[in-house]
């Protein structure tokens, strides 16, 4: 049979049937992974806090731990119910507390994380600072979420960069922990990415600056403006909890 | 739209797209992604594989209905037939490989808009049989992955003294890394070369042939 494939309503059949197909399959195949992808967003957030937690938990390797492992060590021990928030500026920001714990009897606090996110050069990076016990110390940092240049602003991913925030990888290193407590000059910024090394201790840089990325400036320094922007704010709607009533406060912090 | 098969052999079809006809060195196609991705071996190799697979798998889905393609709209099927294959590889990456999927899922979406997948369906898969068609859309994917790894090659290893991310032998005492050739402007420098030295041995094997059939 002779198909007259100009006739008008056979291109507008065509069409409709082949988008129809197409599209079809595309959703089917969606539908099919969208468990795994659900999964993998999940494990992605999971696999962040116990390496940001692994030092403290004497874990050596949290790679190596299975995803089963890992969901079961952090439901165990952290506790993600509670968010701070802080509304002097507009708009509002809320942490969400990731509380550490050393066991599952929740007993002993032994750090606390928060997500930290910003626009980086080409769009949103996301990740999980985690902070000592006493809010004090910085004591790791884990990218979750990021899409900067590949092999440069990507390099945020990566150990040599993150190391910088690790407390036990500093220590290796003979190096203070960076700090996560007020600068004392007000408005001085909490962090320092790629703006030098410290003379001494009088340096308002000491113990709060870590190298940038090379051929990466612009992620460097839009992650030296949202962590010093998240903290700033995370210290705020902390204050603000604790002068909250009781029942509102976050329990067991410092 | 009626359609006219050009008698061109499967074998004849893959070797003219992979060096006589390459679509980045003669054809000057797929530009963007060759600068954008190349700075990395890894994630030059997956943004290739993921070419490859989007151009043989459209090329020959476009050749079996080519009979029935109404003309006016043909653009638009191939576009769909396009999106679609990149779209199952962007899904299956995000499932399967999500690691690697962070790196490069911000190019696989380029993958659709990227000139030579587009100008292999118009240009061939539409006038010809499957198996000629796949082994055309083979010859460009396979052309434009030959010249990327290249480029990719060289930049890696000069701008970050890795290859596939592992540091050339004791780097630190003999190799100072060459920042400029992973950022952008190196990927123009690079592909300038790779590109300049492409084509001269091209044409110095024509000029060859062709004084061998002058000699006759």
């Amino acid at each position: 049979m002779k198909i007259n494939t100009k006739s008008p309503l056979y291109v507008i059949a065509f069409a409709a049937v082949t988008s129809a197909v197409f599209t079809a399959g595309i959703v089917t195949l969606q539908v099919a992974t969208a468990a795994r992808v659900e999964r993998n967003e999940k494990m992605r957030e999971y696999r962040a806090l116990a390496a940001l937690f692994a030092p403290a938990w004497g874990l050596a390797d949290p790679a190596a731990l299975s995803d089963q492992q890992v969901i079961d060590l952090v439901d165990a021990r952290v506790d993600a119910s509670q968010t701070v928030t802080d509304d002097a500026e507009q708009p509002p920001l809320a942490f969400r507390l990731y509380r550490a714990y050393a066991d599952q009897a929740h007993k002993a606090l032994v750090g606390v994380a928060i997500p930290v996110r910003g626009t980086g050069f080409w769009d949103l990076i996301e990740g999980r600072l985690a902070l000592s016990a006493d809010l004090k110390e910085v004591t790791g940092l884990v990218f979750i979420n990021q899409k900067e240049t590949p092999g440069l602003g990507g390099r945020i991913m990566e150990p040599a960069f993150t190391d910088q925030f690790s407390k036990k990888v500093r220590g290796r290193q003979g190096r203070e922990p960076l700090r996560a407590d007020p600068p004392a000059a007000p408005g001085h910024p909490f962090l320092y990415v790629g703006r030098g090394s410290p003379t001494g201790p009088a340096d308002p840089r000491y113990a709060r600056s870590v190298d940038a990325i090379t051929g990466a400036t612009q992620t460097s320094l839009a992650v030296e403006r949202f962590l010093n922007t998240d903290l700033r704010r995370f210290r705020r709607a902390m204050a603000a909890a604790h002068a909250a009533p009781a029942a509102d406060r976050p329990g067991g912090g410092p | 739209m009626t359609s006219m098969p050009t008698n061109v052999t499967g074998r004849r079809a893959l070797l003219s797209q992979l060096w006589d006809e390459n679509p980045i060195f003669r054809q000057v196609l797929g530009i963007c992604s060759a600068l954008a991705v190349t700075n990395l071996l890894l994630n030059t190799a997956l943004m290739c594989a993921g070419l490859v697979w989007a151009t043989t798998l459209s090329a020959v889905t476009v050749s079996l209905v080519r009979d029935y393609i109404p003309a006016r709209v043909r653009m638009m099927v191939q576009v769909l037939l396009i999106a679609v294959y990149v779209i199952m590889v962007d899904i299956a990456m995000r499932a399967y490989f999500p690691d690697i999927h962070r790196v490069i899922g911000p190019y696989v979406g380029l993958i659709i808009t990227n000139c030579i997948v587009m100008g292999r369906l118009e240009a061939f898969s539409s006038r010809n049989r499957p198996w000629p068609a796949f082994c055309d859309a083979l010859g460009a994917g396979l052309g434009y992955s030959i010249l990327l790894l290249a480029i990719a090659l060289v930049r890696e290893t000069m701008g970050f003294g890795t290859v596939l991310g592992v540091p050339l032998p004791m780097r630190e005492a003999w190799w100072q890394p060459w920042t400029i050739l992973v950022m952008p402007p190196g990927a123009f420098f690079v592909l300038a070369i790779a590109v300049w030295i492409a084509r001269g041995r091209a044409l110095a094997r024509e000029a060859r042939r062709a004084a061998k059939g002058g000699a006759r």
